[in-house]
């Protein structure tokens, strides 16, 4: 799919060059994520990775984040590391020595299950990209367990591209695992003038935009189900009816991909393809603009009280110190 | 219509891989290990095996097996 063999266990090397190798080709931005877990009797190795790119204004962002982690026996986290090519999307203060100390803290010593609670909750780990990463290798080491799939190599990659076109915006998704391969694409249609953004950075008007969902069988597309129009007057609205909207395209790929619960490793999962989307969106409707961009970012990440889920969009050391106590000016 | 309990919780539990008597003791769905935000996978799955429309501003309501089914049960009546 990406040229990427990983039936064979990758290095940290091989992969940092991979993901610097990555390219956008042709779409206003993208996101490779993936998983190889190698399960031993006394040791299991997990590599988990994701890596945004987009196009602002002609030059190519790339943000890759790379974990790496190492169970004992007896499935405890025995040594965890986010890796050194962390560049942070958010500038200085998105501080990979900061978010290496708060994922050693979080997890170390911890049992490596989806019931452990700072595998669920978001907000722990002070980074959507760390939490998406260990919350979808928890879930997919499970659900290779229950189903007999964990005495090979185990391993996962996907590729969503969104597409910039005169109706609006087309992403494609390639999902691999195991082997399988699987695509679905998701329309988002009729944004020009329809999307409100408020002065935070969120949404805050949506009108007719249409959204349709399509699977591939045998290199045919299909709709997966009726065109649905999302309309919305609040920030809040829009986001669970984009939620509702897409979540029938994400059951799609897992039913085809023979993953029939807890499919949370996924790119078009709800929650992680909003933070997909959302970046497309401001780049087509804010036309490429880095400004706008983060902007976007910026409303995205935060709570409707202003709260920074993350450490990236804090706005100066004030707002850091005060969401995010354990912060040290060394850790920039 | 009425909803059989037992079925309907084997059904919720069973997406969920969660057990069926901790969900039915009233726990939360959070509680019991599932993202707040992975209801709305359940929500078309609801939709379509029960054919009925969940609306979007009801779900934060729904959050615990119990409070689906009575949700869920008012909906066919």
């Amino acid at each position: 799919m990406t040229g990427f063999d990983l039936t064979k266990e990758i290095t940290y090397e091989d992969l940092r060059e991979r993901l610097e190798d990555l390219s956008l080709q042709g779409s206003c931005c993208m996101r490779y994520g993936g998983y190889q877990i190698i399960p031993g009797q006394n040791e299991t190795k997990i590599t988990a990775w994701q890596c945004n790119m987009a196009d602002v204004q002609n030059f190519d962002v790339r943000l890759p984040t790379v974990i790496s982690l190492t169970l004992d026996g007896e499935d405890r986290i025995r040594s965890i590391e986010l890796k050194e090519n962390f560049k942070g999307s958010q500038g200085m203060i998105c501080s990979r020595t900061y978010l290496d100390r708060k994922l050693k803290e979080l997890y170390q010593g911890r049992v490596f299950s989806s019931q452990e609670k700072v595998f669920q909750d978001q907000y722990l780990s002070c980074c959507r990209h760390t939490y998406e990463l260990m919350y979808g290798a928890v879930n997919l080491l499970e659900h290779c367990r229950r189903n007999g799939q964990d005495r090979e190599i185990i391993w996962m990659q996907e590729i969503t591209r969104a597409f910039h076109r005169d109706h609006g915006l087309d992403c494609e998704d390639r999902i691999e695992l195991n082997g399988k391969m699987i695509r679905t694409r998701i329309l988002i249609e009729n944004l020009q003038g329809n999307i409100q953004y408020n002065a935070g950075g969120k949404v805050v008007s949506a009108r007719n935009i249409r959204i349709q969902g399509l699977e591939e069988k045998e290199g045919v597309w299909y709709p997966i189900r009726d065109a649905v129009e999302l309309n919305a007057e609040s920030y809040l609205q829009y986001t669970r009816k984009l939620m509702k909207a897409v979540s029938p395209f994400w059951l799609s790929s897992g039913r085809r991909l023979g993953v029939r619960m807890k499919f949370y490793f996924s790119q078009i999962w709800g929650p992680t393809f909003f933070g997909i989307l959302s970046q497309a969106l401001g780049l087509v409707i804010f036309n490429n603009n880095y400004a706008y961009f983060q902007h976007c970012i910026y409303g995205m990440q935060r709570s409707e009280d202003g709260k920074p889920f993350c450490i990236g969009v804090s706005d100066d050391l004030d707002d850091v110190m005060a969401n995010f106590p354990d912060f040290q000016l060394s850790d920039i | 219509m009425k909803l059989d309990y037992d079925e309907f919780a084997e059904f919720v539990c069973g997406k969920y891989g969660v057990s069926v008597d901790e969900a039915k003791t009233g726990c939360t769905f959070m509680e019991l290990g599932i993202d707040s935000l992975s209801i709305y996978s359940m929500v078309d799955e609801l939709e379509k095996k029960y054919s009925i429309s969940i609306d979007t501003d009801d779900i934060t309501d729904i959050y615990s097996l119990p409070r689906l089914y009575n949700y869920v049960q008012e909906k066919l009546s």
